[in-house]
């Protein structure tokens, strides 16, 4: 080893004191490993082939592979809320969340890895919304018709608009959450969220990229869930009644118009039907892929946040107070009421055919609810 | 020399003494009229005397954890002054006409008891208690009572549906819906008036106005709170009085078995009277109230008043029987008995003044009343007694008492001094010894503060206790509070950075044993926000973007940040308050502030009741080695300047510790936690206890002057002065022992402790010292040997 400059040595103790200096990231530090992982709040949970795998509060992940009799808590590297949680495979599978983290796991939960986070966001919305203004302003430049003009000054003043708020956005760090990942396969997924975040990969995450431009979305409202179906349809719904079903793996998006004005939190396709469900109890059935919707009649009137098929061919879901639903396709109706009366916010059913209720209040069984 | 006494002076009483009883005696009229005036003087203060039960004075003040919740004293203010009245229903739900219909009625009654905050008033019937539900136009909502109520079926209905939305269930809904609550905040100044909330006087309004009014067959009422908490400590503190009448009587019934004497007794009962009169007196002129710790230092003083009486009346008794006048009697027992009766209560006062060393306002001031009253007990016993004497002198009738007993054979004390021979001695050691290894085995598994689930201060079946557990078996809450302070720069308390690292705190927080969970700001931000996103639990964190979280704080209550937002209290709710899960909690905050407090983030500890607690234990625990250093160290030195010798010292302390660690083994052993009641009490147990091995040895060590063998000189020790010291023992005994009959805990602890360590020592007193001084005494061994 030769002789190192005193310049170097500088410059490395400067590096070393600069990160202790700056501001702890509580969200970003690994997750606190607690006694009873199950119980804390918990928003998703998700099969992992046999394993059950669910995701919470403070970057709780927590992992059971006795049908949900016992669980463990996996290895997180962040701290913040995780919203979500999917395996396209058994050993393969991703958690988001607030922060806009995304996180990959390779050995069906046990350990995870950050391959993205809202800082990348950010970024990226900022690229997006800088070359949607340079597009616009050639556009403009280039047209003369004065109709067309004042709708592209329009959307020229909403793109630098957008420019702003990415500004703003890199200058506060990353704050959106996500509220749902899908992915339809090993490699090709999706990740929504908050203010018409919508990210995709193509490459098993390796790269995210910005994908709003599929979707008509103006107003940026929330995307609250992605879902898939048969033939690989798509579902992915949101905030102000939003819901759109798409045909080509997500390329392009067919708005469902003037369905219902407030949330759709999600969506869930059981056997012969596809169901959407949100604020106050409202389920909608779609009994052709989406294309047609009705109301179903339903006098619980709290919110649906999550739900799941069972094998049974109906579709599950689950809301405030607890409550429980199992539709069929004919709008058959069975109910249930968790004692405690958490909010639930999703639900999942073991290889074993046990049904596991997540939310506020942590892990639940569903055969420790009421039926109403 | 004898075995009685001799009735002219001799050289030994010296110079001073005998001049000191002439002018004495002289003046006997105007001093006795003095001591009349200046008693009538400290009654009258002592009648001004307020009872006081300040909780500040129970803090280790110079504790950096309670310096800090002092400081922030005022900030915290808003954490949880407020009465919990819960109404139960024993047969059938809240939800019926009746019942709703008394509810209100309740309610209105509380809302005119003076200390309610009537704007923060909180029950089903109060326009406050809301529900709320998101609809597709935004927040809906309104008061859980239907605005068309009218008891039918269909409106309470209703209302069920209406409680079921407002979240109220575990708050003041209990989850089996058999029961609500009232919320009542108190205000502390009276607006007004300026004047201090009188507790015992709001918790009795309470009592009568609520509880007495409305409980009935059907309707049960519980009430909490640290207002009413106060009130029955207080309440259960004026019974103290009526422990001291029975203490003096049952005083009085053997200081008349002792001396069969009508008037030795009332002249004794007079003077140790007078001296508690005179300690109150000086309480109330030092500007204390009568708080529930110095009320043992009555019973104290008069019991060691009443003790020294006894050889006091003893001597002069025995004067008058060897046929001298009234007067010279009592001069002859003031010349006698000043010197070894002032190094008694010299080393009594010594040894409760060694309390001050243990920082808790509380103890020093027992230290400070303790040792005042002793100081009184000079002038009143060895004073007074013998100017009283002169006047009310013997009966006949108690002279002949004396003879038959002064004849009698003392079988009892032939028998017992047998401990001086080697085989009884042996058994004696070897008993002691196994006593002394199982103490300290015992010993081990003393805790240090409070293991009692409920407030400490009273028995766990005192009823506010049973509606203390009924509280937290049936809502969502926990009464064991330990407050950590986060703190920043001014305005700060909004910001991201303080907030997420409040939140990471929290979540390190409740994975410690022992934490239920934990609140603050953060999680008003956290519901704030899942509200503002319709109610989706995915919503239910905190966000990073400035204006969301400032407008997701904006209806924070007062209570969780201070006025300029520099500070916010993170409230854990804790299983218990026992020492283990305290220490587990101070030592996990201790850990995360280490490693995260910067400049502009400083995690404080520490406030709430079990925040304090666990200040307290660790001062305590520091104390207890402390204060047992100070005071065995006070009491040998005084052994070893009275005794010159380290063997007769060693005679007199042994049994004394064998009781200090017998006493450990019992605390363990009862349950009793080491806490600011129990901590002084080995201090006044071994400064007490040292009198009667200095009683006994004094006149041990001058019969065996005289020549006398071990066994005889310990025969005659017993025979002039083991009565005195049985009887010392008794009275002591007797005085706190009704401590224990007290519906206040700490109160019941201290009587049983002191009661076990005055009859322990005596004991240890009688039968340990002598076989030790058969151990340790030279000729003796060589004899057997």
């Amino acid at each position: 080893m030769g002789r190192v400059s005193p310049i170097v040595w500088l410059l490395g103790l400067l590096v070393c004191a600069l990160p202790a200096q700056a501001a702890v990231e509580f969200a970003f530090m690994p997750a606190v490993r607690m006694d009873d992982p199950q119980h804390a709040q918990l928003l998703d949970i998700a099969r992992a082939g046999e394993r059950l795998v669910a995701v919470g509060e403070r970057g709780v992940i927590v992992l059971s592979d006795d049908h949900g009799q016992t669980w463990r808590q996996a290895d997180v590297p962040v701290s913040t809320t995780l919203t979500a949680v999917n395996f396209p495979q058994p050993d393969v599978g991703w958690a988001v969340g607030h922060s806009g983290a995304i996180l990959h796991t390779a050995d069906a939960g046990a350990s995870w890895s950050l391959q993205f986070d809202g800082r990348d966001a950010n970024r990226q919305y900022l690229a997006w919304a800088q070359s949607r203004v340079e597009a616009l302003e050639e556009v403009v430049a280039a047209n003369e018709g004065p109709e067309q003009q004042e709708a592209l000054e329009y959307a020229l003043d909403d793109a630098m608009f957008a420019v702003d708020d990415a500004t703003d956005a890199i200058e506060t760090g990353p704050a959106d959450p996500f509220l749902d990942v899908l992915f339809i396969d090993a490699n090709t997924g999706f990740a929504v969220g908050a203010y018409g975040m919508l990210y995709r990969t193509d490459n098993a995450g390796t790269d995210w990229r910005i994908a709003i431009d599929g979707v008509a979305n103006p107003d940026r409202f929330h995307y609250y869930a992605m879902a898939t179906g048969v033939d690989g349809r798509l579902y992915l719904s949101g905030e102000a009644g939003l819901l759109y079903y798409s045909a080509d793996t997500g390329q392009s998006w067919v708005r469902i118009e003037d369905l219902y004005d407030g949330s759709l939190f999600g969506s869930v396709e059981g056997e012969d039907a596809v169901f959407a469900f949100g604020l106050r109890g409202h389920i909608f059935l779609s009994p052709d892929g989406g294309e047609s919707w009705r109301e179903l009649e339903n006098d619980e009137r709290t919110s649906l946040y999550g739900g799941v098929a069972l094998t049974d061919g109906r579709a599950l879901m689950v809301g405030s107070g607890g409550l429980v639903l199992a539709i069929d396709a004919e709008g058959n109706r069975q109910a249930w009421r968790h004692p405690s009366r958490a909010s639930l916010s999703s639900a999942v059913q073991a290889a074993n055919g046990d049904i596991w209720l997540v939310g506020m209040k942590g892990l639940m069984a569903l055969s420790e609810a009421k039926p109403l | 020399m004898t075995d009685h006494e001799s009735t002219t002076i001799e050289p030994e009483d010296g110079r001073l003494r005998p001049l000191l009883g002439t002018l004495l005696m002289r003046a006997r009229l105007p001093l006795i009229l003095l001591f009349a005036v200046a008693t009538a003087f400290f009654a009258w203060q002592a009648s001004q005397l307020q009872p006081d039960a300040s909780f500040e004075k129970m803090l280790p003040t110079s504790h950096p954890y309670i310096q800090n919740f002092l400081k922030r004293q005022d900030e915290l203010k808003g954490l949880g002054n407020s009465v919990r009245i819960i109404v139960e229903s024993r047969e059938g739900d809240i939800f019926t006409a009746e019942f709703q219909d008394l509810l209100k009625q309740i309610t209105d009654e509380v809302f005119y008891v003076n200390g309610v905050d009537r704007s923060a008033l909180q029950s089903l019937w109060t326009p406050n208690t809301r529900w709320m539900e998101v609809t597709e136009e935004g927040f809906v909502g309104g008061a859980v009572i239907p605005d068309d109520y009218d008891g039918s079926e269909r409106t309470l209905a209703k209302l069920r549906e209406n409680v079921l939305k407002s979240g109220q269930i575990g708050r003041i809904v209990a989850n089996d819906f058999q029961s609500t609550i009232i919320v009542a905040p108190l205000i502390e100044i009276d607006p007004n008036t300026g004047e201090r909330l009188d507790y015992a006087q709001f918790s009795r309004d309470l009592e009568e106005m609520v509880r007495d009014k409305y409980q009935s067959d059907d309707i049960r009422i519980r009430i909490t709170g640290f207002a009413k908490l106060i009130g029955d400590l207080i309440e259960g503190a004026t019974l103290v009085g009526l422990f001291f009448l029975v203490a003096f009587a049952i005083t009085a019934v053997m200081l008349f078995l002792y001396s069969r004497c009508g008037w030795l007794t009332s002249a004794a009962l007079l003077c140790s009277t007078v001296a508690v009169v005179w300690q109150m007196g000086l309480l109330k002129l030092m500007g204390m109230g009568l708080d529930p710790y110095s009320m043992l230092v009555p019973f104290l003083v008069f019991a060691v008043g009443v003790s020294h009486s006894v050889q006091i009346i003893n001597r002069f008794g025995t004067f008058i029987y060897f046929k001298t006048s009234r007067i010279e009697a009592a001069r002859l027992t003031f010349i006698r008995l000043s010197k070894p009766g002032f190094v008694a209560l010299l080393s009594d006062g010594v040894g409760f003044f060694t309390l001050r060393v243990i920082d808790i306002p509380v103890i020093q001031e027992l230290a400070v009343v303790a040792a005042t009253g002793i100081a009184v007990l000079v002038l009143t016993n060895l004073l007074l007694l013998p100017l009283v004497l002169t006047y009310t002198g013997i009966s006949d009738r108690c002279v002949g008492y004396r003879a038959t007993k002064e004849n009698s054979r003392f079988t009892h004390w032939r028998v017992l001094a047998k401990v001086t021979r080697r085989g009884p001695a042996m058994t004696v050691l070897g008993i002691c010894t196994l006593l002394f290894a199982g103490g300290l085995y015992y010993g081990q598994h003393q805790k240090i503060g409070d293991l009692d689930p409920g407030a400490p201060e009273l028995r766990p079946d005192s009823r506010y206790n049973k509606d203390n557990a009924f509280l937290t078996a049936n809502y969502s809450t926990s009464t064991d509070v330990f407050v950590v302070m986060a703190s920043t720069g001014e305005q700060q308390c909004g910001s991201y950075e303080f907030i997420s690292a409040v939140n990471y705190f929290q979540g390190v927080m409740e994975t410690v044993p022992g934490v239920q969970s934990a609140m603050s700001l953060v999680d008003v931000s956290k519901l704030s926000i899942q509200g503002m996103n319709e109610g989706s639990p995915k919503w239910h964190e905190t966000s990073r973007n400035r204006y969301i979280l400032n407008n997701s704080l904006s209806s924070a209550p007062n209570m969780l940040r201070n006025t300029n937002c520099s500070m916010a209290p993170v409230i854990l709710f804790l299983d218990d308050h026992k020492a283990d899960t305290l220490d587990g909690v101070v030592a996990a905050v201790t850990e995360f502030a280490d490693e995260h407090n910067s400049e502009t983030l400083q995690f404080e500890l520490a406030a709430g009741n079990a925040g304090v607690e666990a200040a307290t234990n660790i001062v305590i625990r520091e104390a207890q080695t402390k204060m047992l250093l100070w005071v065995y160290g006070v009491v040998i030195a005084l052994c070893l300047i009275n005794f010159r010798s380290l063997r007769i010292t060693t005679c007199i302390i042994v049994p004394l510790m064998l009781t200090s660690v017998l006493g450990q083994a019992l605390m363990a052993a009862l349950g009793i936690g080491v806490k600011v009641a129990t901590l002084p009490v080995i201090a006044l147990g071994v400064g007490i206890g040292v009198d009667y091995g200095i009683y006994i040895y004094s006149s041990l060590q001058s019969y065996l002057r005289s020549g006398e063998t071990l066994e005889n000189a310990y025969f005659y020790a017993l025979k002039s002065s083991g009565t005195a010291v049985a009887f010392t023992g008794l009275t002591l005994a007797v005085g706190v022992g009704t401590w224990m009959f007290s519906p206040i805990k700490f109160q019941a602890d201290m009587g049983l402790m002191l009661t076990f360590m005055f009859f322990w020592n005596m004991i240890g007193a009688l039968l340990f010292l002598p076989a030790l001084a058969w151990l340790l005494s030279p000729r003796e061994k060589a004899a057997s040997a």
